[in-house]
């Protein structure tokens, strides 16, 4: 049976129907902007951060991501983004995350477990092969070739064992020193303090519009 | 059929052209790459951050001695805990941490992605919980700020965005130990730039002037007496201009410094409380009672 949208012309030719051809192909590409405007990716760029319900940080959690986690970027308001991850939706603080590929390459080279020597033997089209649509997401050549290199823990490897004036112990004990499960309301409570989220918004927007990594790969 | 075979033909050239052209590109990218990749510290990711952050801490370290007191630790760990989330960047790759230094002159360091650090003596010049506070969300805002890393000299970060170029090049017969050596110097080189403003140089005076005023909002929206701020400010640098410590720190690029700019300071910091409306208020009996806790041990 013919396809519809193809139509005889004689001698068994078959011709597409120009017209009706079109009409599909502009749906399918309405289609597709729409898809990459509603859920562009972004990737977690901290060690380890929370999913909240709402976009404060006393909302409670909806789920907890890891360094390089792929989210789906829904919106953004102010300091705060609404993602979605395996199913689960909600907002993140901005200074977690990155618009930028660098992070997500870094994954396949970390959870590989092999070294920035053998990171940088994979053929820039690998890394393409993992992002397909690199250039949607703004991404650059910096992106592409270099994603996860740099001052990283083969640099701090070398530059240890080269002796000198430090004291990685004492580093490695401050980081562990941490407060568990700290509770940022009792403490307020505990202490008097009358914070002020709604404060804090509106002085930032007035001074400069809040943090923000004016320029590179952490846009 | 031949038509069919010619047009196979046609499309396999045009394939392979745009293929070379491709990779024409590619190569181009590559190159760009190199010399693209650290056009300022800015384009340093979090990652990059936390193991400079890490280094520089690790230097600081090494020079003092540290305390362990690991109530009064956790005390500090909780204020800072608060108060990041009046920052403007209360994540970073590490998360924000504390240590006490034990010293006789009053001081307060950061190290980028951070890495705080206060001296006893800085402890014991502190009234209030507020006044801790103060000194903390100063170098939150030193590190949310990236003070540190704007210490770098552009030419290591060239230096290192070169390195980084040459090795993806050559990356298909794999990178040589030697150019690890180099990009190891090249970020020893960068934490020494960061070390050497930290103890020696100091940050600039806008760069203080800008860490201050994040500071004042930080505390004012946590709900913490912002004058705590210039109190302090103002205290330690005549404690540190009467010290008699044997000590040869110097402590230009710490939170006490003791440049003659210290009034302007002070009255820059009760202009924007005035101007922007900042909170003033008694500390709380509860806040006094668990300050008093911990200070008396």
């Amino acid at each position: 049976m013919r396809h519809p949208a193809l139509t005889g012309t004689g001698s068994g030719d078959i011709r597409p129907n120009n017209y009706a051809v079109m009409k599909r192909l502009v749906a399918l590409l309405v289609l597709l902007t729409t898809v990459t405007v509603h859920a562009s990716p972004v990737w977690v760029a901290v060690k380890k951060t929370v999913i909240r319900k709402e976009a404060s940080n006393l909302s409670p959690i909806v789920v907890r991501v890891n360094y390089q986690d792929e989210l789906d970027l829904l919106n953004e308001r102010g300091d705060w983004w609404q993602v979605s991850f395996e199913d689960k939706e909600g907002w993140v603080h901005k200074s977690a995350l990155s618009k930028s590929l660098e992070q997500a390459a870094g994954s396949a080279q970390k959870s590989s477990g092999g070294s920035i020597f053998d990171a940088l033997k994979a053929k820039p089209a690998d890394s393409r092969s993992r992002q397909p649509s690199n250039q949607q997401r703004g991404g650059d050549a910096d992106d592409i070739t270099l994603a996860g290199k740099g001052f990283n823990e083969d640099v701090e490897g070398e530059f240890k064992s080269q002796g000198g004036n430090v004291n990685y112990d004492a580093v490695d004990k401050m980081e562990k020193r941490d407060v568990p499960d700290f509770d940022f309301q009792k403490f307020a409570e505990q202490g008097g303090l009358k914070y002020s989220f709604e404060q804090a918004k509106a002085e930032q927007e007035e001074s400069k519009g809040g943090f923000s990594f004016p320029g590179g790969l952490f846009k | 059929m031949r038509q069919m075979i010619l047009a196979l033909l046609i499309s396999l050239a045009t394939y392979q052209v745009a293929a070379f052209e491709f990779n024409l590109n590619d190569l181009g990218k590559l190159v760009d790459a190199g010399s693209s990749l650290m056009k300022s510290y800015e384009d340093l990711t979090p990652e990059q951050e936390y193991y400079l952050g890490r280094a520089v801490a690790a230097r600081l370290l090494d020079r003092f001695k540290t305390e362990n007191m690991p109530k009064t630790h956790a005390y500090l760990q909780s204020i800072v805990n608060y108060m990041v989330q009046f920052s403007s960047r209360p994540e970073t790759y590490g998360g924000y941490h504390v240590q006490i230094l034990k010293s006789d002159s009053a001081g307060a360091y950061s190290a980028p992605g951070g890495y705080i650090m206060v001296t006893t003596a800085l402890l014991n010049s502190c009234a209030s919980e507020d006044e801790l506070a103060a000194v903390l969300a100063h170098e939150i805002a030193h590190i949310s700020q990236q003070h540190g890393l704007a210490a770098i000299k552009q030419a290591h970060l060239t230096k290192a965005g070169a390195i980084l170029g040459e090795m993806t090049m050559e990356k298909q017969g794999g990178s040589s130990y030697k150019q690890l050596q180099s990009l190891t110097k090249t970020f020893g080189s960068s934490v020494e730039d960061i070390v050497k403003t930290i103890l020696d140089s100091g940050y600039s005076k806008s760069q203080e002037t800008e860490a201050d005023k994040e500071a004042a909002r930080m505390l004012s929206m946590a709900g913490y007496n912002t004058e705590a701020l210039a109190d302090i400010v103002g205290k330690l640098a005549n404690v540190n201009q009467e010290s008699s410590s044997s000590e040869k720190f110097n402590l230009k690029g710490s939170f006490a410094q003791t440049h003659p700019a210290d009034e302007q300071r002070l009255a820059d910091i009760r202009q924007q409380i005035e101007s922007e409306s900042l909170r003033v208020n008694d500390g709380d009996a509860r806040r006094v009672k668990r300050f008093e806790l911990i200070s008396s041990r």
